[in-house]
């Protein structure tokens, strides 16, 4: 496997990376093998490694250094024993997050998901959902740009059924 | 596993984002370099998170706690219906967002409480909800307590069915919505419910004519259609729905057929007619299995299922007993009943033929709630009979240990309660 070929040589291979707008990331081969799309890219391959350059269609270059320095803090805190606090995760987790737009946070969304790594899909998609919990109809909408496709009789009439269940909403 | 299977999930998705229009035997290379140009626009259109595919609107829907949700289901449609599917659901049971909860709707008060049952402990205490009664399917207050009176509850995951004589509504504990679904095809009372496989089947109760009542009838909520899958080996009224390994119990009530019939649906002391056994209906199969005699004379006050069981309370007029049948079909001891530990009645309920039962199965708990019956007859027999009724008392029999606990009392406001166990 490629993660054992890594841990014989010395030297950290590095693997070239080519975001979708053609900006090229060499990136150490760990942090690469955390994307499975770029692990399976390589699965019968393995001879390519050396020049080859992985094209990935769904990640723009803005958010590639994000990305891998979200993968490369991660593995470290997995491999570290003992595990670090759970303070220092959600410190990094939430630096993450901060200053980032909606908008980037769906791009991003998108990304992990052809990126196919399931920890940073996970993660993303919790901050979105806490970006929309308790949040009124005409708040999420405006947020997220959403069309709102109910005829006023439909949604009116959905509103008089299940109005008391509005309770508890936080100020838009 | 779990695991696993999220990950082959994902490589799906990803294949599919891979190679929009490829064809799996063409070369690998090839393809990736083709797709450059048509996945480039799906990521310039990218811009808020109504863009986001279902399976990804999902995961980030799937995250928010249950409390936003009657206001995320009015967002837009797509949203409503993203709510509504059962791979919602499934995100749901797999993020550990799902809870068991009891549900009880008053007849009388159009009131309704939950209780939340956690892992580890018993339970919490009970939640009211003013019940969404409903102008629109202009029935007055009294018809929609006459038809609550009536009704059977069963529920699919988050939604719960109330199955009534001649309509049945749909609450959504997601949503917090009340809707309006096909009736049953024949007009039944005391019938048997349960859930299997995600489709309710009902059989029994009163008939207008005895061969429509011996039916087993499915209903199917992706479509909203009642069909008839089988005749009951025999009429039963009263009888009550449980379902275990796929197959549906009928179990109990009063036998029915011919003059006697019409006779017992007067007659709610017949003891003599007690039909002492349960029929086991196979749903996949659409077969019934050999029918099971009762244990514990047969007059069947509760009954449910959980964890593999079938557990059934017997009223033997002065005391109730308790029976468990082994319902797990791969199981060597299949079809085996034994007796286990009585509920523990506090001293002041007195069993008689007024007091009445809902026995739930939730997880691995059995929850008898006293839906009905006097706490001290005493009173009633000096002629203040209101003041002498209680009906309120929680037990929950643990089916790991054998242990029984009392659980908080169904709150005043819910008389005359059906009960049901729901997950959300």
């Amino acid at each position: 496997m490629a993660s054992s070929s890594s841990s014989s040589s010395t030297q950290v291979k590095k693997i070239t990376l080519k975001a979708a707008d053609g900006k090229h990331f060499e990136v150490e081969e760990p942090v690469a093998m955390e994307m499975e799309t770029v692990k399976s890219f390589f699965v019968g391959n393995e001879d390519a490694m050396k020049d080859m350059v992985v094209p990935l269609l769904n990640v723009s270059s803005e958010h590639m250094p994000a990305i891998l320095d979200f993968y490369r803090n991660h593995s470290e805190f997995r491999k570290r024993t003992p595990p670090p606090p759970a303070e220092e995760v959600k410190a990094f987790n939430e630096a993450f997050l901060e200053n980032k737009s909606d908008e980037q946070l769906m791009e991003m969304i998108m990304a992990a998901n052809f990126l196919n790594t399931k920890e940073l899909l996970n993660f993303l998609t919790e901050a979105a959902a806490n970006r929309i919990k308790n949040k009124s109809v005409e708040y999420v909408r405006a947020f997220f740009g959403i069309e709102n496709d109910f005829t006023p009789e439909e949604e009116a009439r959905i509103r008089a059924e299940n109005e008391w269940a509005f309770d508890g909403l936080d100020e838009d | 596993m779990s695991e696993s299977c999220s990950n082959s999930r994902h490589f799906s998705w990803l294949m599919k984002s891979c190679f929009p229009n490829s064809n799996p035997n063409q070369n690998y290379h090839t393809n990736i370099h083709q797709s450059i140009t048509t996945t480039t626009t799906t990521t310039a259109a990218a811009t808020d998170i109504s863009s986001l595919p279902d399976d990804l609107l999902l995961e980030c829907l799937s995250r928010v706690p249950s409390s936003s949700l009657p206001s995320l289901s009015l967002v837009s449609h797509r949203w409503s219906r993203l709510l509504l599917s059962p791979s919602f659901f499934h995100l749901r049971r797999h993020l550990h967002l799902l809870h068991h909860s009891l549900f009880a709707l008053s007849s009388t008060t159009l009131q309704s409480a939950t209780l939340l049952f956690d892992d580890d402990t018993t339970c919490s205490s009970w939640v009211l909800h003013p019940f969404p009664f409903l102008p629109l399917h202009s029935l007055s207050f009294a018809n929609f307590q006459s038809f609550l009176s009536q009704a059977r509850l069963s529920a699919i995951g988050p939604r719960i069915f109330i199955i009534g004589r001649n309509a049945m509504l749909r609450y959504d504990t997601w949503t917090r919505t009340l809707l309006s679904c096909s009736p049953m095809l024949f007009p039944r009372k005391k019938f048997a419910s349960a859930v299997v496989s995600a489709k309710i089947y009902v059989t029994g109760g009163a008939y207008s004519t005895p061969t429509q009542s011996a039916t087993v009838d499915e209903y199917d909520p992706e479509t909203d259609t009642w069909r008839v899958v089988s005749h009951a080996p025999r009429v039963r009224y009263g009888c009550i729905g449980a379902s275990v390994d796929g197959v549906f119990y009928v179990i109990g009530g009063l036998k029915m057929g011919g003059e006697s019939a019409a006779r017992a649906a007067g007659r709610r002391e017949a003891h003599v007619l007690y039909a002492s056994s349960m029929d086991l209906y196979d749903v996949e199969a659409r077969a019934w299995l050999r029918s099971r005699a009762l244990p514990g004379g047969g007059c069947v006050v509760g009954a449910c299922a959980s964890m593999g069981h079938v557990y059934i309370l017997a009223n033997h007029a002065v005391e109730l007993s308790f029976w468990r049948f082994d319902a797990r079909r791969k199981s060597r001891g299949f079809g085996e009943w034994s007796r286990i530990k009585s509920p523990p009645l506090p001293g002041q309920v007195r069993v008689d033929s007024r007091v009445k039962f809902s026995c739930v199965g939730i997880g691995d708990k059995v929850c008898l709630v006293q839906v009905m019956g006097c706490i001290d007859d005493l009173l009633r027999r000096s002629g203040r009979p209101l003041r002498g009724f209680k009906q309120s008392l929680v037990l929950v029999y643990n089916t790991d240990s054998g242990d029984w606990t009392r659980g908080p009392d169904l709150p005043d406001v819910i008389p005359r309660a059906a009960c049901v166990h729901f997950q959300s």
